[in-house]
């Protein structure tokens, strides 16, 4: 839990506040984006094939200075870039990161010297497109400023994509053969999908893939006022190591609770 | 008759000055076209004319040396000259010594036909150099007078002004109802020829002239600021790129009509008048332009002149244009005459669906521990609380009364009054955020039991208008139209209410409203928009100020999308598919708008509606799709090119 300064301000000043950052903010939103220091990592370094991968960000101000800037990772903000490169160093960038467009605003501020702010989000678009073979990939990241072409851009972070094997290649061949692996593992909007996602997780509970989709189902439960289906599948996912979507299951139970 | 005049003849025999262009034409009758390749200064002066009174056709040249040629006394200079056109062909010489005179041939003929061009070319020799001269007219005689488009079927918007760029006339050739099947791209196209005869054939021929709106790629690829060209269509009609100019077809029932080289003739009826069909594309922006001539031959020798836009004969005649003022071709005298700029228009149909009732917008619980300061009073809450979230925020203490949140954590509830601890332990409570979507509200109770609905501004920028100002999809040529995607039953405004809209259920929570999706076709654009609430917690700028210098992040408006680009080729390949429906957060725009004391709310609709129609934008300079609060309320060039390119309706692939 975060430690939390209580303030005692007043609303009107509170307001005041704000507005004098807001006008900070246009004084210095062109300068100094560029000195944020990114590093990117995920949870794990080693995948299998199809299998979603977190990208977690670390935004540092390592200057000594106050840098505004904002921590946008959410890529349907459409703010960060990831680039890929394979073995024989191709380098690509993914061309669709998010099946979203939010219209973020508001969200740059100043960073103070010493900072760092963290945040992540899930790469688990055309997976099979960007990371087609088993083998050595890196990953790096580019972060934009929202009010000028200013980047923060991490180092190559290295993955592994292995080849699934025994009950993972089925579930694999599962996916290929019954779903767009391109998006499969994006909104469930209609009950064919969920039919076919529910008998998946019948047949390979244990996949790589089946925590984002058993969480994907659970999203489609708690919409559809199913509520005893869905706190089953967040209660089975509350067990699942290393999850990097633990927060929202969390969310979810408590507010389902 | 040709005839060589002498200089003392001639009366500009004395002039000091020269005399271009020699002949001053006394009727508007007569049009001309010159051409002259002698020096543009200095001598030889050389000039030749053509005249004609309705009776004689005449013809004057002259090369002007006398008095300043000190260079001429063992050179001849002169003037020779030929006018010719059907039934005409005089030619003439004068030669005289340079230092003697100046020389000068005048040419007539009464043999001159009617709706005929005649020219002079003429070649002069000076002391110190010479070049050639020419000039043209058509003869007055029976014509085209003017050449304007109908609608087949008049149900429906009718062909008016195009505000835009280069003026000239609009058309709607979509559809109008989802279900019609009249095509509404195929129109008439009427000449009026100037006698009431029956079986004069006309010939029309069809151009796609340029695309005025811009000289430059991405809108205008085949442009430069000192070259402009037609030819820049994006669509066509039938799948070839052949037909961008659309197409000419016999109408219906017609007799008597014929396909010849560069178009298709039709006779006149009774009263004069040739009618042909015209298909246009579907492609916002495309534009058009159709030419009628009684003379085959003529027609064939038509060409975009170089402002892309107006005709011009091989004798650089400019066709005159059946204006809207006038509607008739300004000039009497031509052996063609052609339409205004024909320019098409796209109705972008919109469903507007909103969610219903706001409800459980509040958190309730007990009063598990209280504690009193000097500055204010903490209460510890038997519920988790999302933190900071309710600060400004009210909480309504059973039995005690109302009173003002300036802080929360996950358990505990901060207000700066000063509450009895003792009064206020195992006492439930409702805590409330700040939240007035369309400020209304008194008192704030986060806008519980009220209808969630549009506000004044949310669709100010997306208004049925031509004004860019209220409609900000002017520059593409783009309409919006209320009319629920096709059916006013469409739009439902008791969409299931969703507090925070995560991005994990959009798709379905557009689903739960969405019912033009079977409206939308090629011919009828349908977007779809959800009047909602907040997006997902993090996001939805409650508490309204930094906690921390991670910044409160907003999102005004969301847009799931298939896929999405900032630019495509200037072919319109590659086309992103864009996205079926779009929601507003009506509460996180108040609030951020609000805070900064903005006044244009208006932009959150347009930026989602971009990405329906395919933009990724949300980077910096992207005016109306960058992610600023406040950006300028336009489109990018790559963005409207891409939106002019689209073919389907936004969402469908």
């Amino acid at each position: 839990m975060k430690t939390v300064r209580y303030l005692s301000f007043s609303l009107p000043l509170l307001l005041a506040v704000s507005l004098m950052l807001k006008t900070q903010k246009h004084a210095s939103a062109q300068e100094g984006f560029e000195g944020l220091s990114l590093q990117i990592s995920s949870s794990q370094q080693s995948f299998v094939q199809l299998e979603p991968i977190p990208i977690i960000f670390k935004l540092r101000n390592n200057t000594n200075r106050e840098i505004v800037g904002h921590a946008n990772f959410r890529f349907s903000c459409n703010t960060v870039e990831i680039y890929v490169r394979d073995a024989q160093r191709a380098e690509r960038k993914i061309k669709q990161l998010s099946m979203h467009r939010s219209r973020c605003v508001g969200t740059e501020s100043p960073i103070p010297d010493g900072a760092h702010i963290d945040g992540f989000d899930v790469l688990k678009l055309d997976l099979l497109r960007y990371f087609d073979l088993p083998g050595h990939y890196q990953i790096r990241a580019v972060l934009k400023s929202t009010t000028s072409d200013a980047n923060a851009r991490s180092g190559w972070y290295d993955v592994f994509i292995t080849a699934p094997l025994a009950n993972d290649l089925d579930a694999l061949t599962f996916l290929k053969q019954k779903t767009d692996t391109g998006r499969v593992f994006t909104e469930i909007d209609s009950k064919e999908k969920e039919i076919i996602f529910e008998d998946f997780l019948a047949k390979y509970p244990d996949s790589p893939y089946s925590p984002y989709i058993r969480l994907n189902l659970a999203e489609r439960h708690t919409f559809s006022g199913r509520t005893q289906n869905a706190v089953a599948a967040l209660e089975q996912l509350q067990s699942v190591e290393n999850f990097i979507y633990a927060p929202r299951v969390k969310e979810l139970l408590r507010s389902l609770k | 008759m040709a005839i060589a005049v002498s200089a003392k003849e001639f009366p500009f025999y004395k002039a000091q000055v020269p005399l271009f262009p020699l002949a001053q034409h006394s009727s508007d009758l007569i049009a001309n076209s010159f051409a002259n390749t002698c020096p543009a200064t200095g001598y030889p002066f050389c000039s030749s004319g053509i005249s004609y009174n309705g009776q004689t056709l005449q013809g004057t040249a002259s090369t002007v040396v006398f008095n300043f040629s000190p260079y001429g006394f063992a050179q001849n200079c002169s003037t020779s000259a030929t006018m010719s056109g059907p039934g005409v062909l005089e030619t003439a010489a004068d030669t005289a010594a340079c230092f003697e005179r100046n020389t000068s041939v005048l040419l007539e003929s009464e043999n001159a036909q009617p709706s005929s061009v005649y020219c002079i070319n003429a070649v002069h020799v000076g002391a110190t150099g010479g070049g050639t001269t020419s000039d043209c007219l058509i003869t007055p005689g029976p014509k085209v007078l003017s050449v304007n488009y109908e609608l087949i079927h008049t149900d429906d918007l009718p062909i008016d002004a195009n505000p835009n760029a280069g003026g000239g006339l609009r058309i709607f050739p979509d559809k109008k109802v989802p279900n019609e099947t009249v095509d509404r791209r195929r129109i008439r196209v009427k000449a009026q020829y100037s006698q009431m005869t029956a079986g004069i054939r006309i010939y029309f021929r069809n151009f796609d002239v340029d695309d005025p709106s811009a000289d430059t790629a991405p809108i205008d690829a085949n442009d430069n600021p000192s070259v402009k060209a037609g030819n820049d269509n994006r669509g066509n009609v039938d799948g070839n790129s052949s037909t961008k100019a659309g197409v000419l077809t016999a109408p219906s029932g017609s007799s008597g009509c014929q396909t010849y080289s560069s178009g298709l003739s039709c006779l006149t009826d009774s009263s004069g008048i040739a009618t042909v069909d015209f298909v246009v594309t579907m492609q916002p922006g495309d534009n058009f332009s159709v030419v009628a001539s009684p003379d085959e031959d003529y027609i064939n020798g038509l060409a975009l002149v170089e402002d892309g836009i107006n005709l011009g004969d091989p004798n650089d005649f400019e066709i005159p244009v059946t204006t809207s003022s006038a509607n008739t071709c300004e000039s009497t005298s031509q052996k063609a005459c052609r339409s205004d700029i024909l320019t098409i228009w796209r109705r972008l149909h919109i469903e507007e669906d909103s969610m219903g009732v706001v409800s459980g917008n509040f958190v309730s619980g007990t009063i598990i521990g209280a504690i009193q300061t000097t500055s204010d009073t903490r209460l510890l809450s038997s519920v988790p609380l999302e933190e900071w979230r309710y600060e400004p925020g009210i909480i309504v203490i059973d039995q005690i009364g109302t009173f003002a949140v300036t802080d929360n954590t996950s358990d505990e509830i901060v207000s700066d009054s000063q509450i009895s601890p003792e009064d206020a332990l195992g006492k439930s409570f409702v805590l409330y955020d700040d939240d007035d979507y369309n400020k209304t509200n008194p008192v704030i109770y986060g806008d519980n039991n009220e209808d969630v609905n549009r506000t004044e501004t949310t669709f100010s920028r997306m208004q049925t208008s031509d004004d860019p100002e209220k409609n900000v999809f002017v520059p593409a040529y783009i309409l919006p139209i209320y009319d629920g995607g096709g059916s006013l039953s469409n739009n439902q405004s008791d969409i299931q209410f969703v507090q925070n809209l995560n991005e994990t259920q959009a798709l379905s929570q557009i689903n739960l409203g969405r019912s033009s999706g079977n409206a939308e076709t090629d011919r009828f654009w349908v977007i779809y928009v959800q009047i909602a609430y907040q997006p997902e917690s993090a996001f939805d700028r409650d508490p309204d100020t930094d906690r921390d210098f991670k910044a409160v992040q907003s999102t005004l408006g969301g847009t799931p999308v298939i896929s999405v680009a900032n630019e495509v080729p200037s072919d319109c390949s590659d086309l992103p598919i864009g996205g079926h429906g779009s929601f507003i957060f009506q509460e996180v725009v108040r609030d951020e708008f609000d805070l900064f004391n903005l006044a244009d709310n208006g932009l959150t609709l347009p930026h989602e509606v971009g990405h329906q129609m395919g933009i990724d934008g949300d980077g910096a300079g992207q005016k109306i799709m960058s992610s600023a609060l406040d950006p300028e309320p336009s489109f990018i060039p790559q963005h409207l090119h891409l939106i002019r390119c689209r073919v389907k309706s936004p969402g469908q692939s």
